[in-house]
């Protein structure tokens, strides 16, 4: 990553409004402020106040995220182990704008529309932790203690997207202004897959495949069992009764 | 005294130049001044969003993940060679004749990819090389068991699940006493690749002005070469590796003396 210095440069124009009475001969340096002094106290309070905010403005337009620097940050490497098993898509369509007006002239007018696609996925993380009980006596008898079902994962599609239009006049549309858009439906989606119940689709699944391997491996029979409900899960079910 | 009067009027009006500036093209004092002007009925502000979900698809997945790499991108300056530059290019390709990829070397052509691209969605590097877009790129790797024996084995051949997966009788126990299992795994491969969704909340950078095509294009490049990046990392002899170690744990557990994995993974067609 290059370094970067990220500079505002501030012009400094100086002009005859701001030395008057300036002596003959005499030639101001960028930090020479004696012509100051040929102005009456009045015209001294109008001046540091026109500066003060003229200052407020260029440090407006030049200092804040603009000056943060990249963070280097390397690839981080997480060890997982879960086990999705059912998925959901749904199709969100945005449709946002701002529109300024000032006496009657239109100062800014900003459409956009657009659809993309968010999944939902769920399954079981078995990196909650899982236990293994075996029968004595019985080689082909497993009990597996699991975690509960739970959403692993909401994701927009950025390859999904489609947009219909974009109409940018007096400003123009960022990146988080429509993320946030997408962002503000997720909780709804959830909720909303909840109560298609996604976690007892996943939870089947999940017990369906693990059967599957386990039968190869042996065990014929199998038995699932799962911690006493948490909040959680109490919470998933009363969305979905 | 009239010079006075004349400085004062100058300086109201140029503030009142200003402010109205202020106002219309930044946002800085913009949205309070409005509130202002709308008591006076003489500007108007107005934000509106709307937003409808519908549940398009539902499908099965049996997807086993066992490692997730996490990478930050930082879009274009991470894929833009030190020392190359637009102006290097051009030269290049104005004082020669012949294909690009003749003409310009790899790390070059690259550049000129990505310069190429940040300009058609409104980043220009030249003109602004302070801008820039930092993506989290979330790639997951293991075992995707859809198709493979391990999803139907009522369905597949004896001798196929024996290529897979071999139990040792307990007449033919290991040196402990105890059952053996020999195991195949599927070839690991990328499960999932996503870039993380930001909001205003969690993006700590200065946003940048993008539309959602461009956000489109810009995710497809940086995803794609993520994947080079991460397979490189050796992604899939990870995933491969952590499997092993669960699946032994877990056999291990259920009652099986050994647990052997054979070289070389193999899909099933």
């Amino acid at each position: 990553m290059r370094n970067r210095i990220i500079k505002c440069n501030i012009q400094k124009k100086y002009t005859s409004f701001f030395y008057p009475r300036q002596p003959p001969g005499k030639t101001l340096g960028p930090l020479d402020i004696s012509f100051f002094s040929n102005y009456s106290i009045e015209m001294r309070k109008s001046i540091l106040l026109l500066f003060a905010l003229l200052l407020l403005l260029l440090f407006a337009g030049c200092t804040g995220n603009d000056t943060e620097r990249v963070r280097t940050v390397q690839t981080q490497i997480q060890n997982l182990l879960s086990l999705h098993t059912f998925e959901y898509i749904y199709r969100d369509v945005v449709y946002l704008g701002k529109e300024k007006s000032f006496l009657f002239f239109k100062t800014m007018d900003k459409r956009l529309l657009f659809s993309i696609d968010i999944r939902v996925q769920a399954g079981i993380n078995l990196q909650k932790g899982f236990e293994i009980i075996t029968e004595r006596g019985n080689r082909g008898a497993l009990y597996l203690k699991l975690p509960s079902p739970e959403i692993l994962l909401i994701d927009a599609r950025e390859d999904t997207i489609r947009q219909y239009f974009l109409k940018e006049y007096g400003g123009t549309i960022s990146r988080l202004e429509f993320s946030d858009e997408i962002d503000a439906v997720k909780t709804r989606i959830a909720e909303d897959a909840r109560k298609r119940g996604i976690l007892e689709q996943a939870r089947k699944n999940a017990e369906d495949i693990l059967e599957k391997i386990l039968a190869l491996s042996g065990f014929t029979e199998i038995t699932f069992l799962y911690p006493e409900k948490t909040d959680e899960v109490q919470e998933d079910e009363e969305i979905q009764g | 005294m009239k010079i006075r009067i004349r400085t004062i009027v100058f300086l109201a009006l140029l503030l009142a130049v200003i402010i109205t500036g202020t106002v219309i093209f930044t946002d800085f004092l913009g949205p309070a001044f409005l509130e202002l002007s709308n008591l006076f009925n003489i500007g108007r502000t107005r934000d509106y969003s709307f937003s409808s979900v519908v549940l398009e698809d539902m499908r099965e997945i049996f997807t086993f993940h066992t490692v997730e790499f996490v990478y930050k991108a930082v879009f274009p300056h991470d894929y833009m060679e030190e020392g190359v530059s637009i102006e290097s290019i051009m030269q290049t390709l104005r004082s020669g004749s012949g294909k690009i990829e003749d003409l310009l070397s790899e790390s070059e052509q690259e550049y000129l990819e990505v310069y190429k691209l940040a300009k058609s969605i409104g980043i220009d590097i030249e003109a602004d090389p302070f801008d820039f877009v930092v993506l989290t790129v979330i790639v997951r790797g293991g075992f995707d068991l859809s198709g493979t024996v391990y999803e139907d084995p009522g369905s597949a051949e004896r001798e196929e699940i024996e290529h897979w997966l071999t139990v040792f009788p307990p007449e033919v126990p290991d040196r402990e006493g105890k059952g053996r299992i020999v195991v195949k795994l599927p070839r690991a491969e990328i499960t999932d690749i996503y870039i993380e969704d930001e909001t205003s909340l969690s993006y700590n950078y200065p946003d940048i002005r993008i539309d959602p095509d461009g956000w489109k294009r810009l995710t497809d490049y940086v995803r794609k070469k993520s994947i080079d990046k991460i397979l490189k990392e050796g992604i899939l002899e990870i995933a491969a590796s952590n499997a092993e170690s669960f699946l032994q744990s877990f056999l291990l557990q259920a009652g099986y003396g050994s647990v052997e994995f054979t070289k070389g993974y193999e899909k099933t067609e």
